[in-house]
């Protein structure tokens, strides 16, 4: 997995033993919440491997040459660090400058999925605010999978086609999930539901919690839409939105 | 401390690492206590600073403590909602003036470590990783750093993994590494002081000192010997309105000052 500012996707993934393998930029943390009880047991335990380092820029640049077919990226960040040192990048020789120069290897995610606000059929694809690295990774994965909140007609996108940010050519599949997103946000959608992330971040600190969690939340319902059901429906969705426009107040919660 | 401390240590730091930044500059901005310092700036002596965040955000004016360094808050009145390729771009390209991280351990050269407690293969804690902070401190002009602990544990004589480079094992090699000629660390803020750089050995300096804190508890609090100049200040203390904008405005939960 690349775990390029990877939060509670990740967390969940590694948690749940679905992933043995990291690259990290940023991983196994939750920002301002804390770091992630159970994706640091799995590295801590050795059940997880960090096999190589990096850092945001490190790999959203491994998605900048692969989506451009070139084989690496120059770059003056990672020089002189130990993340440079455990990274995949190598140090060579500017012949230009004769100065030392970071090369970026090309990288070619097997699967990425990327959550959208909205696409046509075809997985021609609108993103609303700050793309962080959806652009080039949409162009560099070999298969991608466009989730969406809703499906438009191709009329909607070719009225404003500058407003495209992913074309059907590099899309494998389109699925609608409203709400997909969820516990996270989805910028002027939603909201993140803190209550839920909080309550993974209490159970999570044993592996009974992180068992009890991924039950009520993932096996035990049938589908996305009994999940939100789970989460508290209608009510707390409105809620989230609410909070995402401001209309709501920061409340307290306890993480830990 | 002061007999009447009406301030709490991190609301000390925040406001320390507000006054650092100035009006009309930009500022590279991490995760947690730089975020809230950042705020304060912008709502105080500084409304023109010009924030940046690496998801894609330029020139936000934040309403409330965004809760990660990539949500909606971070781009709210912003002048430009951009990708990460972008905002890292620009950086390296040199227009960002201040880089703000918070971090676990720090040695005398500002070299700063957010991945690993012990062996990098066996580690006894394994922290989040670079994120953007190797990039912030590779690419900007003066680089500000938190740490809101400051022990023997801390202030390290090596630091179990350099993370981000600050001025690596001293005056030229960051220039030798291949790093940005006359960017590096600038200022370290901790619970009991402020420091900057020794000019010729970029060695850590103490600056000034927080109200009733003493030299010893400087000395006694780190690992490596810093350099303690003839005149040493005093530093910040906020007043009431810069407290009620931190309490009421910034973080009224109490998320990351009330820790």
């Amino acid at each position: 997995m690349a775990g390029k500012t990877a939060v509670h996707d990740a967390d969940l993934l590694v948690a749940s033993g679905c992933v043995n393998k990291v690259e990290v930029a940023y991983c196994f943390g939750h920002e301002l919440r804390g770091l992630s009880p159970a994706s640091r047991r799995m590295v801590e335990s050795g059940q997880c491997k960090v096999i190589a380092e990096t850092s945001n820029a490190g790999h959203q640049w491994r998605w900048l040459a692969g989506m451009m077919g070139l084989p690496f990226i120059p770059s003056r960040n990672l020089l002189g660090t130990d993340t440079g040192g455990y990274s995949s990048c190598k140090v060579v020789k500017d012949p230009f400058s004769g100065k030392p120069i970071n090369l970026i290897p090309a990288g070619y995610p097997d699967v990425a999925f990327i959550h959208v606000h909205r696409c046509d059929v075809y997985g021609n694809a609108q993103i609303d605010g700050i793309m962080v690295e959806d652009f080039e990774l949409s162009r560099c994965a070999r298969r991608l999978i466009i989730t969406t909140e809703e499906i438009v007609d191709n009329e909607v996108i070719r009225r404003e086609p500058w407003k495209t940010s992913i074309p059907f050519f590099v899309v494998d599949a389109v699925v609608e999930v409203p709400y997909g997103s969820h516990p996270c946000e989805m910028p002027l959608l939603y909201w993140f539901d803190e209550d839920n992330i909080a309550e993974w971040l209490r159970l999570s600190r044993t592996p009974e919690g992180t068992d009890e969690y991924l039950q009520k939340y993932v096996f035990g319902v049938d589908n996305f839409e009994d999940y939100l059901e789970v989460c508290g429906g209608v009510k707390r969705l409105n809620y989230l939105k609410r909070r995402e426009f401001l209309r709501e107040p920061m409340k307290p919660i306890a993480y830990k | 401390m002061a007999a009447e401390a009406k301030y709490n240590v991190r609301e000390l730091l925040a406001y320390n690492g507000a006054r650092v930044l100035e009006d009309k500059r930009s500022v590279f901005v991490g995760t947690g206590l730089p975020m809230i310092a950042s705020m304060l700036a912008q709502r105080t002596h500084a409304p023109n600073l010009f924030i940046v965040f690496e998801a894609g955000s330029f020139g936000p004016l934040i309403p409330e403590l965004p809760i990660s360094v990539a949500d909606s808050r971070t781009f709210y009145k912003g002048i430009a909602a951009t990708s990460m390729h972008d905002v890292m771009a620009i950086s390296q390209a040199g227009y960002v003036d201040y880089g703000f991280l918070g971090a676990a351990q720090i040695d005398m050269y500002g070299n700063i470590n957010t991945t690993v407690i012990g062996d990098h293969d066996r580690p006894k804690v394994r922290l989040p990783g670079s994120g953007g902070a190797n990039d912030v401190g590779s690419f900007s002009q003066r680089l500000i750093t938190i740490i809101a602990n400051q022990a023997k544990r801390t202030f390290v004589n090596k630091v179990d993994f350099i993370t981000t480079p600050g001025y690596l094992d001293g005056p030229g090699a960051r220039e030798r590494a291949g790093l940005a000629k006359g960017s590096g660390p600038y200022r370290v803020i901790t619970q009991l002081g402020v420091y900057g750089f020794d000019e010729e050995t970029k060695r850590l300096k103490l600056l000034s000192l927080h109200p009733g804190v003493t030299l010893d508890e400087v000395k006694e609090n780190s690992s490596f010997e810093i350099i303690i100049p003839d005149k040493v200040g005093t530093s910040y203390v906020p007043t009431e309105e810069d407290l009620r904008i931190l309490r009421q405005e910034i973080d009224p939960t109490g998320m990351v000052l009330g820790k």
